[in-house]
């Protein structure tokens, strides 16, 4: 059986890079893609540094499951208004598999130059560097800053957004706005449902300066599961324990009002590089409330681009839990005391990224990460001792390329 | 053929651009780099700004309103990279893969025929493309 399937993957993969010339020059779609093999490691064997909504991390055995990933993206254009963009990715999901999803799907018209519309599934403008944040290639780490990242890690709305690029002498301009809403599984049985989303962004560039803003506020709410659970438990209980009434509130089932800010710096002082993001995200919900930002410094030396970054996340939220210690609330006391515990942590990272071929990147990266209690990107593994609070080194490679 | 080739140089507008004229003087005399347009566009000048602006994917407009389309000229990119755009081939696929994958905007139709972008952009009324100046031949051209 092995052999079997060792044997037809070459046919597969011979065929796949005979797609994009024939289907070029025949149906004018343009296939591109970008992919990252990616293996992380800490010095820490009780629990797993994830990222995005991964579910598998990598511990001190180190794994290529967080930061792997592959996406191909097609591009058609139907008229000289109207073009089609799908893209397809593969990286861990929820239940740890990788199976190929559409990331985005829309339909683009061009009023003139300068007006773009887009209508379908496109990438969350949350953050600088949203809408490429799975293309390694394009960044100069090996995954954006997760304190900061790690906040949203949705990246697509169903919707409709208009950008429109100004200019001002040298002055560049670039306003979006868009509506949208969202519905994705989470879990095996949990799903996250974004309502009501608007939000804008603007971006101007002058010189060497990029300062970019952002303002997204939406409905969010996560059901199913475990949630379904313990919302049932807190309901039932609430009366008993008028000391839960402000949590049983956020656990009332209903969509949450949520608000995003960001604001970034980019400056590009060839070779010197420096990058700031400052984020805050507000929830109304037992969803932790934080700021987040990170400062990267970075030196462009021939092939090779040293960088170093600090970033740090600060919860805002309640950050403890009086919990009642009745039996009626078995199922619910885990997973709440979980949730309302301050996740702050703090990463020192420094790393080296090498562009050693037109397309491609070897990156080498260590980083030192303080965190309160378990911090925000690290599960404990079932059954090990409590390291909460206790500083984790991670060391990670990958190699980026795009085709 | 001869026909041909001159109808072909005929359909384009030479705009500008020595670039290699800041760099390398000598050599620039020689076979400089050039801009090309449509003859049909009514794009009659680009400032190298402007040029930098298009092919580093910063704006999509031609000086007369029009979306370009731009050709890159395989042989020579990394010489038109670093002279026209001051930057490395690395900085430049890093920044068109930054918008190619968020789907903002198509990275350069890359030809490795310098005679195919002459064709190209004499086919395509709002291409930008760039050639050394030989390889325009003989046709009448316009600087």
């Amino acid at each position: 059986m092995t052999a079997r399937f060792s044997r037809i993957k070459i046919p597969i993969l011979v065929a796949g890079i005979c797609v994009p010339a024939l289907s070029s020059a025949d149906i004018g779609i343009d296939i591109s893609g970008f992919g990252t093999l990616g293996y992380v490691r800490s010095d820490n064997p009780n629990v797993e540094y994830v990222v995005g909504e991964g579910e598998q991390g990598a511990s001190d055995e180190g794994s290529f499951k967080p930061d792997s990933r592959l996406g191909v993206q097609l591009d058609k254009e139907l008229t000289d208004t109207f073009s089609v963009t799908v893209q397809g990715l593969s990286r861990q999901n929820y239940s740890g598999e990788f199976t190929p999803r559409i990331e985005w799907a829309f339909l683009r018209a061009y009023l003139g130059s300068s007006t773009v519309f887009r209508i379908g599934r496109i990438g969350l403008p949350f953050f600088m560097i949203s809408d490429f944040r799975d293309v390694g290639y394009a960044n100069t780490q090996i995954r954006p800053p997760e304190d900061v990242y790690i906040q949203a890690a949705l990246g697509s709305y169903d919707g409709i957004d208009i950008t429109r690029y100004f200019e001002f002498g040298e002055t560049l301009v670039t306003a979006n706005a868009f509506v949208g809403l969202r519905t994705q599984q989470r879990s095996d049985d949990a799903i996250i449902k974004i309502r009501d989303g608007v939000g804008v962004n603007l971006t101007v560039e002058h010189g060497p300066v990029r300062v970019r803003m952002s303002h997204i506020q939406t409905k969010v709410g996560v059901s199913g599961g475990e949630t379904d659970v313990v919302r049932d438990q807190l309901s039932g209980a609430a009366s008993l324990f008028p000391e839960l009434a402000e949590v049983a509130e956020d656990w009332n089932g209903e969509l949450k009002q949520t608000y995003f800010s960001g604001l970034s710096v980019d400056l590009d002082l060839d070779p010197f590089l420096l990058t700031a993001e400052y984020t805050t995200r507000d929830l109304n919900s037992y969803l932790s409330s934080n700021d987040a930002w990170y400062v990267t410094a970075a030196y462009r030396w021939g092939d090779f681009t040293p960088y170093v970054t600090y970033s740090a996340i600060t919860q805002n939220s309640k950050s403890s839990i009086n919990f009642p210690s009745s039996p009626l609330l078995n199922d619910a006391r885990e997973p709440i005391t979980a949730l309302y515990r301050a996740i702050d942590q703090s990463s020192v990272i420094a790393g080296l990224r090498w562009d050693f071929m037109p397309g491609a990147a070897l990156k080498f990266q260590a980083e030192n990460i303080a965190r309160e209690n378990t911090g925000i990107t690290f599960t404990p593994i079932p059954g090990a001792p409590s390291s909460d609070s206790e500083d984790v080194k991670l060391v990670s490679v990958a190699v980026d390329f795009t085709f | 053929m001869v026909m041909q080739m001159r109808k072909m140089n005929f359909a384009l507008c030479l705009l500008l651009l020595l670039f290699d004229a800041y760099v390398i003087p000598a050599y620039a005399n020689d076979n400089p780099i050039v801009v090309i347009v449509n003859v049909n566009n009514s794009t009659d000048a680009m400032s190298a700004r402007e040029v930098r602006k298009l092919f580093l994917g910063k704006s999509r407009k031609l000086p007369d309103g029009s979306r370009a389309v731009l050709v890159s000229n395989q042989p020579i990119q990394t010489r038109f990279n670093r002279s026209a755009l001051g930057k490395k081939d690395s900085q430049v696929k890093s920044a068109w893969s930054r918008l190619q994958f968020s789907g903002r905007a198509k990275p350069p139709v890359v030809i490795s025929n310098p005679a195919e972008v002459v064709r190209f952009v004499s086919e395509n009324e709002n291409a930008v493309g760039y050639v050394r100046k030989s390889e325009l031949g003989s046709g009448n051209i316009y600087i």
